[in-house]
């Protein structure tokens, strides 16, 4: 119990940086970006988006740190502003409709990669110059190598404007309504499908080498050889005493890749025009909608650092020498 | 974790993937310094947009009509340079960061480790994203941001490796030199972490590369410049994908994965370089020798349990075992004993057929039960194991399974072997514990929870799970305390009279042997020398290697020599007054550790000059504790330390150090692999003694001529490895005179070392201290080598000095029942 309240402590103090981060970044730039980003609006802005603009940064005549709390308090309500491009949506609303998205496919796609590389890259090592040993870690290297969204707009060239077998964008027909339905369900998965692909095969295969590389490390212990010298069967030695312990190192990186993939899946998003975060960021990004970039930012952000929590605590389960109690 | 730097770079250029990597990262970096000279104007239209690969345009063109292959070419300088920049900037911060945390500890590194734990999991391309685009594009402002969101990684593997090569002897050795710590960062740590900064460098690259491709195409770049990643966000833009232009986005892709595997490669294969394990074979050694007649025993008083015959082991060109043939009686203890690497151990495991088939060739006989075990086929060889013969592994902590209890560990083999259910099976996991004396509720609890020698209990437990008949024990004590070990092996001897064992004792303590066993052999280079009853072995050995082995063990009798003369006339060089230490904490995950037992508790005794005094203790008894003080590695709690009447602890730390020095105890960990051995001596030269750089290699050489390395110049050229043991203990040695001190510390200084180079290095230092009129603390665990050279002998227990007294007369009269035990321990009586 100590050690997750000590773990979840840091991510507290985590949290609490972010949140400084996202304060600071605007106010800390060259040139004050609001003043810039009045002067780019004064053609075409409303007051009611310069008020806007305002509101985002708490841009008051106050002093910095009386901004600061005013800051923290509106965040802690769940107050991110309003949104410039998509006025006066507030910011709190727009990022809700994209996350269960990249959360979904995002996720998804993190888990299935993290179990079929971790899985291959075990019986890879347990199988040492086996033909999964000798193709995959190579294979795998290289396509990790490619950029996620270039082998997304391979995907999507291949398989959705030259085969036809896939959905071209978004994430499902427009005809469709949104509801609890079987139909709707498949339509979702049908262009799910390729995007999630796309961040599988980009990412499995440093999972691979990450586990193929932990297991060497553990076969070639005297725990094994007192396992294999106790007679118990290969699969009990696989799993029970190899891959269990490899496992570990493998599961930390899983927390550190947790905000990498999903930045990368933000890219994987716009390619496919997923309506999820990261292609409400480009979108943000391209219109100059601040506030919705930082809300994004700080929602993306506090998200990983669920999951890092998430991936603690599930090494504090799996490792014994965390647990401190004697 | 890599030692010697040449070696290392040639692996790394024979190795295939990485000259082919290296290989095609030369390409680009050619083609990145021609590129924007031949295509100096790549974005300029040249013909109709969006036309596929024709003889004029090799790869097609744009949607602005310009030439893909020309602007692929030309793009790739802008990229690489960035990436490369990224790469550089990264690892130097991390660098920074993570060994200034690591090596200073404590605050500094919870401060720093906190800095960069929190910037890691905040996801970087997204503060890439928010930070880029409020700057003004350009490679300036990438680099910066790119830098900004990926250090916190690198900084994290820096200080880990910081952490490991801070607690090396070299860093305490430089440090009790008398350098300052920013030298000891430069010359003796980072040299150390050359293969790291490479990985590191190379893979902050391969970062940057994707991040920077991955800005770029959101339009965070400067969309005027003609780079890859500007090349797919105008290949987006120009709807490349909705006409079906593939050829205008697939060059750039392939050219950046190419050079992103190219980096992978090299990283791959620095990785193989630097971690064995992830070769595809390990080679076995021992050297081989000139044949020596093998004493087969004809006489046969009982059926053998085990007859192994004519084994040999052969690992490519070297043979770990060669032609060794005994039989293992019913009932019996045999001991084998030798030096490491003489194929002692290579025996213990081809008798389970645990040795890696696939790396090495196995040839001989081993009949068990009339049966060849090394003809069984994969189902009679799981019957063989355990049930038949079972064996301790050597390091109980690397032969648990740290995730499963000692429960789980029993108990699977007995319900996967024994077929036991699994109340059957906890029922005889709770008997074999009590077995070997541990308690029932040890059957819940992890090995980490347990003491050295509860772990090595526990695998004795194991070992006895499916009553085999042979036990093969190999080193099952080497890693405990002399105490400790003295129990466990008094239990074995218990064991094997009460279950009626037959006993491979494998060891390379011949003394503990002789006290052990009924019949010991002796192995060299992976021969069997000689194999005898005990009694007939210890009055008369027949090789000459076993009676030089049984003379380098000194006896307990102190040998008669004249005593320190004057004694009273000599003046008091070291006055240690109630000194006490105690260490609180501990690391984060430490906390079983009980609250704070004192590690040294009001110490007091004096040291004259000339003089040999022995402090002996067991592991943990605050040995070790004393000489990090008396150095100043460590500053005490309370108490005194005087040298020559003057307050140690107040004087500066230079000037501490040029009377005081050490020779710590392993002489393959106290020499910074990376230095040659002139570095080690030419510093505590220039540091204390000022002499000038012209006179540096004559005082190398005289240093080196007396602790009795010659040729004194040819050696100093050379690095640590390429020295043996002894002649790396005499550098220490030769490195801690250089100051000319008053007191010399030497922690262990033959433990180390093979038996017959520990005599001659106890006469060096007796000498040293006659002649220079050196005092001479010398710590150590092991009474008879205290014996042959202290006048003087302090025995510590729990932090405390519980016996002092002249050395004749705390071996042959001890006082205190600690150190009775502890004699008895080495002198290994009645076991």
């Amino acid at each position: 119990m100590r050690a997750v309240l000590s773990r979840l402590g840091f991510y507290l103090i985590a949290a609490w940086a972010a949140l400084t981060l996202n304060f600071l970044i605007p106010r800390l730039m060259p040139g004050d970006p609001t003043t810039i980003m009045a002067g780019r609006l004064s053609a075409s802005a409303s007051p009611e988006a310069i008020a806007a603009l305002n509101e985002a940064f708490g841009k008051t005549d106050a002093p910095l740190h009386a901004q600061y709390l005013d800051y923290l308090g509106n965040v802690l309500t769940g107050d991110l502003g309003r949104s410039i491009s998509q006025y006066p949506a507030r910011v709190g609303d727009v990022i809700a409709t994209g996350l269960v998205w990249t959360l979904g496919l995002g996720g998804v796609a993190l888990v299935l990669s993290f179990a079929i590389g971790t899985t291959l890259g075990a019986l890879a090592a347990w199988r040492r110059s086996g033909w999964l040993d000798a193709v995959l870690p190579p294979v795998l290297a290289l396509s990790g190598a490619f950029p996620y969204f270039w082998l997304a707009m391979l995907g999507l060239h291949l398989f959705g404007f030259t085969l036809g077998w896939a959905p071209l964008r978004h994430a499902y027909c427009s005809h469709l309504e949104p509801t609890w339905s079987l139909r709707f369900a498949l339509d979702v998965v049908q262009h799910a499908a390729l995007p999630a692909l796309t961040i599988i095969i980009a990412t499995v295969g440093g999972w691979l080498l990450g586990m193929r590389n932990a297991m060497l490390g553990v076969l070639g212990t005297e725990q094994i050889t007192l396992a294999r010298a106790k007679g118990l069967s290969s699969r009990r030695i696989l799993w029970a005493y190899a891959a269990r312990n490899a496992i570990l190192p493998n599961l930390t990186s899983f927390g550190m890749a947790v905000g990498f993939v999903l930045g990368g899946s933000l890219l994987t998003e716009i390619v496919f025009s997923y309506p999820g975060t990261g292609y409400l960021l480009i979108q943000a990004v391209r219109t100059q909608d601040y506030p919705l970039m930082q809300g994004l930012f700080l929602t993306i952000t506090l998200a990983v650092l669920a999951a890092n929590f998430l991936v603690d605590l599930a090494t504090l389960a799996l490792d014994p020498r965390t647990r401190p109690h004697a | 974790m890599r030692e010697h730097d040449r070696s290392f770079w040639r692996s790394l250029g024979g190795d295939a993937k990485a000259r082919v990597g290296i290989g095609v990262l030369v390409a680009f970096a050619v083609i990145a310094v021609i590129g924007p000279l031949v295509f100096a104007d790549a974005a300029a239209p040249v013909g109709r947009p969006l036309q596929g690969p024709s003889w004029d345009h090799w790869l097609g063109t744009t949607g602005q009509g310009q030439d893909v292959l020309a602007l692929t070419l030309a793009g790739a300088r802008g990229t690489l340079l960035v990436a490369f920049a990224v790469g550089a900037v990264v690892t130097a911060l991390g660098a920074v960061v993570g060994v200034t945390a690591g090596y200073f500890g404590g605050r500094v590194d919870r401060a720093l480790s906190l800095g960069s734990n929190v910037f890691l999991v905040i996801p970087g391309l997204p503060l890439a994203i928010v930070l880029a685009a409020y700057l003004r594009p350009g490679p300036a402002s990438l680099i910066a941001v790119l830098a900004l969101s990926g250090w916190a990684w690198h900084a994290r593997v820096f200080r880990a490796q910081a952490l490991t090569l801070r607690r090396r002897d070299y860093v305490a050795a430089a440090q009790v030199t008398g350098e300052r710590h920013a030298r000891v960062i430069v010359a003796e740590v980072l040299p150390n972490m050359t293969s790291l900064m490479a990985a590191a460098f190379i893979g902050a690259t391969v970062y940057a590369l994707g991040a920077m491709v991955g800005l770029e195409f959101l339009g965070l770049g400067d969309l005027g410049a003609v780079t890859w990643g500007t090349n797919l966000y105008w290949a987006a833009n120009d709807a490349a994908l909705l006409t079906g232009s593939w050829w205008v986005f697939v060059p750039t892709g392939v050219c950046i994965a190419l050079v992103g595997f190219a980096l992978t490669l090299v990283n791959v294969a620095l990785d193989e370089v630097t971690n064995p394990r992830l070769r595809k074979r390990a080679r076995g050694q021992a050297g081989t020798e000139t044949e020596t007649e093998t004493e087969s025993e004809s006489e046969s008083e009982s059926e053998p349990v085990l007859d192994v015959r004519d084994l040999r082991v052969q690992y490519g060109a070297t043979r770990a075992v060669d032609g060794v043939s005994f039989a293992l009686r019913e009932g019996e203890i045999l001991g084998l004993a030798g030096e490491s690497g003489s194929g002692k151990s290579t025996i213990g495991y081809a008798l389970l057929r645990l040795l890696d088939e696939s790396a090495c060739t196995v040839t001989g006989a081993i009949v068990c039960g009339g049966k060849d075990v090394l003809a069984m086929d994969a189902r009679a060889l799981r019957a063989h194991r355990w049930a038949e013969v079972a064996m301790v592994f050597q390091a109980a902590l690397d032969a648990l399974n740290p995730v499963l209890t000692a429960g789980d560990q029993l108990t699977d083999v007995l319900r996967a072997r024994g077929g036991l259910d699994r109340a059957a099976a906890e029922a005889r996991a709770l008997e074999l514990l009590r077995h070997v004396g541990l308690e029932p509720q040890h059957l819940r609890a992890y090995p980490h929870q347990l003491s050295g020698g509860m772990r090595q209990r526990v695998v004795i437990a194991i070992a006895l799970a499916l009553q085999p008949r042979v036990l093969i024990l190999d080193e099952p004590t080497t890693a405990l305390d002399v105490i400790v070990q003295r129990e466990i092996l008094t239990h074995v001897a218990r064991l094997r009279r009460e279950l009626g064992l037959t006993i491979l004792f494998i060891s390379h303590d011949l003394p503990l042997l002789l006290a052990l066993s009924d019949r010991v052999g002796v192995m060299r280079h992976g021969k069997l020398l000689e194999l005898g009853a005990t009694a007939h072995l210890r009055a008369h050995a027949e090789h000459p290697y076993t009676r030089q082995l049984l003379a380098a063990f000194p006896s307990l009798a102190p040998p008669a020599r004249s005593p320190l003369e004057p004694a009273a006339a000599r003046p008091t060089l070291l006055e240690v007054r109630g000194l006490s230490k105690r260490y609180v904490g501990g690391s984060r995950f430490a906390r079983r550790a009980p609250p704070a037992l004192p590690a040294l508790c009001d110490a007091s005794f004096d040291l004259r000059e000339g003089e040999v005094v022995a402090l002996v203790g067991a592991s943990g008894s605050g040995k070790s504790t004393l000489a990090r003080l008396l150095t100043r590695i460590e500053r005490p709690d309370h108490g005194t330390i005087r040298i020559s009447g003057d307050d140690a602890l107040a004087a500066s730390p230079r000037a501490h150090h040029r009377r005081v020095q050490m020779v710590f105890q392993d002489p393959f960990a106290s020499l910074n692999p990376a230095r040659r051995v002139r570095h080690h001596l030419a510093r505590p030269l220039i540091l204390h003694g000022h002499v000038p750089a012209h006179a540096l290699d004559d005082r190398v050489g005289a240093l080196l001529s007396a602790v009795g390395l010659e040729p004194a110049a040819e050696l100093a050229r050379r690095f640590p490895h390429e020295l043996s043991g002894g002649q790396r203990q005499r550098v220490a040695l030769a490195r801690a005179l250089a100051a000319d001190p008053r007191l010399l510390i030497a922690d262990e200084p033959t433990s180390m070392l093979d038996a017959s180079l520990r005599a001659d290095l106890m006469a060096l230092l007796r000498r040293l201290a006659r002649e220079r009129g050196l005092g001479v603390l010398l710590i150590t665990h092991d009474l008879p080598s205290a014996a042959a050279i202290a006048d003087r002998v302090l025995v510590l227990r729990a932090g405390r000095v519980v016996e002092e007294g002249p050395a004749a007369s705390v071996l042959t009269a001890p006082a205190h029942a600690y150190t009775r035990a502890l004699l008895a321990a080495a002198s290994h009586e009645a076991l």
